[in-house]
């Protein structure tokens, strides 16, 4: 099936790692115009490199701080003129740190709320007012099951990620009339087959997230899921490659869990 | 294009293929590359179907099949294979809907919706699912509705099993996971098929069905048949359980 994404003008935040890697990089060998907006740049020049090679139409890695409205709008307007327009805005940024709620520092939840909930509100609203001005485009947001039914040591991750969910619901009826569609795909627990696949800033770098890399903990999470292993990058690619196309014109305000049958609703 | 979608090689099994949605459906997996068993009642109909496929140069089967009776599943499945090869992905598409006052509605006709678009759709992944499991893959997609979450005066036999297809999706994808076969629901809203574009003939009715749905827009029969392509094939193969809403956001349910 031909997605048609050929030349599309496509941002994928956090696209320099682990799954949003695996996204522009999904999004470059359909040939479309690959926007890494990174807040690691050296990491994001990586992949470029690689969505290059990939068949890309062109590749540009974006310095942005999801968190800084300045940032974001800079990026997008950058993008827009460069490329015309934005056609499709991947929400991929996202951090939490494996730890109990009543153990982690007010910090760390702020740092996960600035990063899962304003990151996607502040890049979800910087590419609307293109995307009305053309009557279309397509957002596609990675939520998370722990965003659907809750997870033991993500609570605020969870709470994000749910906002993230709602947002997308809310804003698919607000302008869906404009021809946008807003839709959210959940991974499971998705690890880099590399540590090439991401950099110092990412999630899978501190430390103690680091006790989910271990063969044990590998297992034990693979056990949850029915499909019988834990996730890679690349599980995702297709279900948002077809929620960000042509293709899926009629779906919006949706939800869909990529993650091996752990959550169904 | 991405490899990941592409179904050539495989053998599709789409119940209710003669019109609308299932006639699209098969449509697009043989163009997709997927050699299509196309069953339905209506002989004539289903005959055009896969003619319509032959003609574009896909490869199809025409099967007459009564999805309400468990030997004529058998004995389509069994002609399917001989005649394209192992199903690799079954597309429970068939159904009837009854528009009726609840207190209206008779035994019968309350029996034959069940029967029609939730008992088929049970015996015909029980006729396939032996195969996938030998073979270690398989793609079962169910039409559910979106019918399945709203409540709608006149069609609570509709409702009732478009609702148990999603609780007959999820257990299948659980029972099944281990043995490499994905179980999904394709749940339409308001679509351009007959029932729905006979109710909105008439102007007024048209403006309040549009009003509730976000995208201001029925549904084409091509966009749910995007849709059983994704979830036929290999893009989603991490992916089972799920209901997916094909509504233009008219539901959003959670």
């Amino acid at each position: 099936m031909d997605l048609n994404l050929k030349g599309r003008s496509v941002i994928v935040t956090g696209g320099g790692s682990n799954i949003g890697r695996a996204i522009s990089l999904a999004f470059a060998r359909e040939g479309a115009h690959v926007t890494i907006a990174e807040i690691d740049a050296g990491q994001g020049e990586k992949t470029a490199g690689e969505a290059r090679t990939a068949g890309a139409a062109s590749v540009v890695v974006a310095p942005t701080d999801v968190t800084k409205w300045d940032s974001v709008l800079a990026t997008v307007r950058d993008v827009e003129a460069r490329t015309g327009r934005v056609d499709v805005l991947v929400n991929n940024v996202g951090w939490t740190l494996d730890r109990l709620f009543v153990e982690k520092e007010r910090a760390e939840w702020e740092k996960e709320v600035q990063l899962n909930l304003w990151g996607m509100i502040n890049c979800t609203r910087a590419v609307l007012d293109g995307m009305i001005a053309r009557k279309g485009g397509a957002i596609v947001s990675m939520g998370s099951d722990a965003g659907r039914m809750g997870e033991f040591r993500e609570a605020v991750y969870g709470a994000c990620k749910a906002g993230v969910i709602a947002l997308t619901k809310s804003l698919a009826r607000e302008v869906g009339r404009h021809g946008i569609r807003l839709n959210v795909v959940c991974p499971g627990m998705t690890m880099p087959s590399s540590e090439e696949e991401f950099g110092d800033l990412s999630m899978w770098a501190a430390e103690v997230n680091r006790a989910w890399g271990t063969p044990e903990m590998q297992a034990r999470i693979a056990k949850a899921y029915p499909l019988r292993r834990i996730g890679k990058p690349e599980d995702v690619t297709g279900a948002v490659l077809f929620l960000a196309s042509d293709a899926a014109g009629f779906i919006t305000g949706q939800t869909l869990s990529v993650s091996g049958g752990y959550t169904m609703m | 294009m991405e490899d990941a979608f592409s179904l050539d090689g495989r053998t599709a099994f789409v119940t209710g293929a003669s019109r609308g949605i299932g006639r699209a459906i098969a449509r697009a997996l043989a163009h997709a590359g997927a050699g299509v068993a196309c069953a339905a009642r209506d002989l004539e109909q289903v005959t055009a179907a896969a003619a319509e496929i032959e003609a574009a140069g896909g490869r199809a089967r025409a099967l007459q099949m009564d999805v309400t009776r468990g030997e004529q599943i058998e004995r389509a499945v069994k002609e399917a294979e001989s005649a394209l090869g192992p199903i690799d992905i079954l597309v429970n598409n068939a159904g009837i809907t009854l528009d009726k006052p609840s207190l209206e509605v008779t035994d019968e006709e309350w029996d034959t919706v069940l029967a029609t678009n939730l008992t088929s759709m049970f015996r015909c992944a029980r006729v396939v699912a032996p195969g996938m499991i030998a073979r270690g893959r398989g793609k079962i997609i169910n039409v559910g509705s979106m019918y399945g979450v709203l409540g709608v005066p006149r069609y609570a036999v509709y409702c009732a099993t478009k609702a148990a297809v999603g609780g007959l999706t999820r257990s299948l994808a659980a029972e099944w996971a281990r043995h490499g076969i994905q179980v999904n629901c394709l749940a339409p809203g308001y679509m351009n098929t007959d029932i729905p574009r006979a109710a909105m003939a008439e102007a007024k009715t048209r403006e309040r069905f549009l009003s509730k749905i976000p995208a201001r827009r029925i549904g084409e029969p091509e966009e749910a048949a995007a849709l059983a392509v994704y979830m036929a094939s290999a893009a989603s193969d991490f992916m089972t359980g799920q209901t997916v809403y094909l509504d233009g956001g008219q539901t959003t349910a959670w």
